[in-house]
């Protein structure tokens, strides 16, 4: 799953963009039905995208999460189909976020007042320790995790439910069959489809990570000299 | 080693181990609101499509009504403007206003899109301006307009009278080419797949296909479906004019000459007048005539008002007719006729 260079293109798999009119259109008409199931699959998801991305806070995370469906329901009439749906929602929180953690950044500011009280310095310093104190193996491990867990984010729902019904849970073909009211056959051929649009999603996020620190990296150095 | 060993994909799931579930009290906080939102949202959204589906409503009907009210105004403002008039009519004869689905036979003024049709056995005659206009059996004649008209099928007379000053303009449209009437007396025919136009005194202009020429007194024009035109000479009379003969506009006698009524009957019938002598031409013009001669075709009038004078008449081989007088009448006379003072007679005393 590593070590390949190339820009990895999203997959037949991954474009479902057809599919997600026609949940946009049914959404906008209106039906309960296709909002639940609109719910229990992207709220989840799109929240562990915001959670990475806010330092694993969930007020502002939900707060960032809920903005965006808010606003991306409003628009739905504007979604044309040429990304998935999750991707279009993903860049509505995406802008959520930032301007949310720009509003708490200013806010900050106004507070660093505090930061001169000794007792808060203590607070923070040992905070920093605790974090300074992981080791090594454990980050890299828990980036892993991470970058599969996000890679599942990106997948269809069904595809990243099937994966973890077969590999996390280790449930037998015939009880995913009959989770997911289809043949053991059919969830053979799922998931031979899901497998692949698993490693395409890994990959690509496993790329752009490299590519990010290794940024990272370069900027820290420019800095140093 | 493990099958997950083998399989990276599977390895790294089951390492990383579920995805971290969403807290149920945060999921259903936010789930209240934004399905709050999203049913308000689709609520508004409901609410504009009806009301613009309302406007849009509104705007058809008004459209509709204003389309209809225009569609109205037109067909009643061409409607409204009478075509001619019905004069008489023989036989089998429909004739209709335009929208009406009854009819009109007895009204004397004919509106613009009165269709007239006539039986096997059915002649109509009308009059539009200064033409008189003599509908055939068998025939589908629309009057578009004053001063054009249309023949879809059967036969139609036009005469314009014997007028010097250009009238005013007719035109006659057929399926295979409208004609125009450059004072004179004209038929056309109109079968299946052939127009043919006679002309009998005058000019007509006759625009096909093929483009336009002009025909003459005693010329005929065949048009073919594809515009091909044949030329012929004919006959001012004879039968292919009796038709027209048979629903002639009354000619009221009383007080006339005989020689108007001589002029009357050349026109209808397409025959020339011939007198026999000057004198003969003298005691015609100041023979003044009484009583009525309605309802009788030209040739029946002829001799009903010869009969009732001291003239006579035979018919030339050429087809003119000869008017003559009786010898002992004609003995009478000045050779010049101008100290002759006219018959009087009556066909009705």
């Amino acid at each position: 799953m590593h070590g390949s260079a190339r820009r990895v293109r999203p997959s037949k798999g991954l474009r479902v963009h057809e599919e997600d009119l026609q949940l946009a259109r049914k959404l906008m008409s209106g039906d309960s039905g296709t909002f639940a199931q609109f719910f229990e699959d992207y709220f989840p998801r799109l929240f562990r995208f915001i959670l990475r991305r806010t330092n694993r806070d969930t007020e502002t995370a939900r707060d960032v999460v809920q903005s965006a469906l808010l606003k991306g329901l409003r628009n739905l009439g504007s979604y044309r189909g040429e990304a998935s749906m999750f991707t279009w929602f993903c860049q509505i929180a995406r802008h959520e976020c930032s301007d949310q953690l720009a509003r708490q950044q200013a806010q900050a500011r106004t507070l660093v007042a505090l930061e001169n009280d000794p007792s808060v310095r203590a607070a923070l310093e040992s905070m920093q320790w605790a974090a300074d104190s992981e080791p090594e193996e454990v980050m890299q491990r828990e980036e892993r995790h991470e970058l599969v867990h996000a890679a599942l984010d990106y997948l269809p729902a069904r595809y990243a439910r099937l994966l973890e019904m077969k590999y996390v849970q280790e449930l037998p073909v015939e009880q995913i069959a009959q989770n997911m009211g289809v043949t053991a056959i059919s969830v053979q051929s799922l998931l031979a489809r899901a497998r692949a649009a698993f490693r395409e999603a890994h990959d690509t996020l496993s790329e752009g990570l490299g590519e990010l620190k290794a940024r990272a990296c370069r900027d820290d150095g420019g800095a140093k000299t | 080693m493990s099958a997950q060993d083998q399989d990276p994909i599977a390895s790294a799931l089951a390492s990383a181990g579920a995805r971290p579930g969403v807290p149920a009290d945060i999921q259903d906080r936010v789930r209240t609101a934004v399905e709050a939102s999203w049913r308000a949202e689709v609520d508004r959204r409901k609410h504009t499509q009806r009301w613009r589906r309302s406007l849009l409503a509104a705007a058809a009907v008004l459209a509709s009504a204003g389309l209809a009210l225009l569609v109205n105004w037109q067909l009643q403002r061409s409607a409204a403007a009478p075509a001619g008039i019905f004069l008489a009519s023989r036989g089998s004869v429909d004739i209709r206003a335009p929208g009406s689905s009854q009819s009109a036979l007895g009204g004397k003024t004919l509106l613009s899109g009165t269709r007239v049709q006539t039986g096997i056995d059915g002649m109509a005659l009308l009059a539009m301006g200064d033409a008189s206009v003599r509908i055939g059996p068998a025939s589908v004649v629309t009057l578009q307009r004053a001063d054009r008209l249309e023949l879809k099928r059967g036969r139609i007379y036009l005469d314009f009278g014997a007028h010097e000053t250009r009238l005013r303009e007719l035109r006659l449209e057929t399926p295979l080419g409208a004609i125009e009437h450059l004072g004179t007396q004209f038929q056309a025919r109109m079968d299946a797949h052939r127009l043919s136009v006679s002309v009998r005194e005058g000019q007509v202009r006759l625009t096909t296909a093929q483009g336009e020429q002009l025909l003459g007194a005693r010329e005929s024009a065949e048009v073919q479906e594809d515009g091909r035109t044949r030329l012929r000479a004919i006959q001012p009379f004879g039968d292919e004019w009796a038709w027209t003969s048979q629903l002639a506009p009354d000619f009221p006698i009383e007080g006339q000459s005989l020689a108007q009524f001589l002029d009357w009957f050349g026109r209808e019938t397409g025959q020339r007048i011939d007198y026999a002598t000057p004198v003969v031409r003298i005691a015609a013009q100041r023979t003044r005539l009484s009583g009525s001669i309605e309802g009788l075709a030209p040739q029946d009038a002829l001799k009903a008002v010869i009969a009732a004078t001291d003239f006579d008449y035979e018919m030339l081989a050429n087809g003119d007719l000869r008017l003559t007088m009786h010898a002992a009448q004609h003995a009478k006379l000045p050779a010049d006729g101008t100290e002759w003072l006219a018959t009087r007679f009556s066909m009705h005393d």
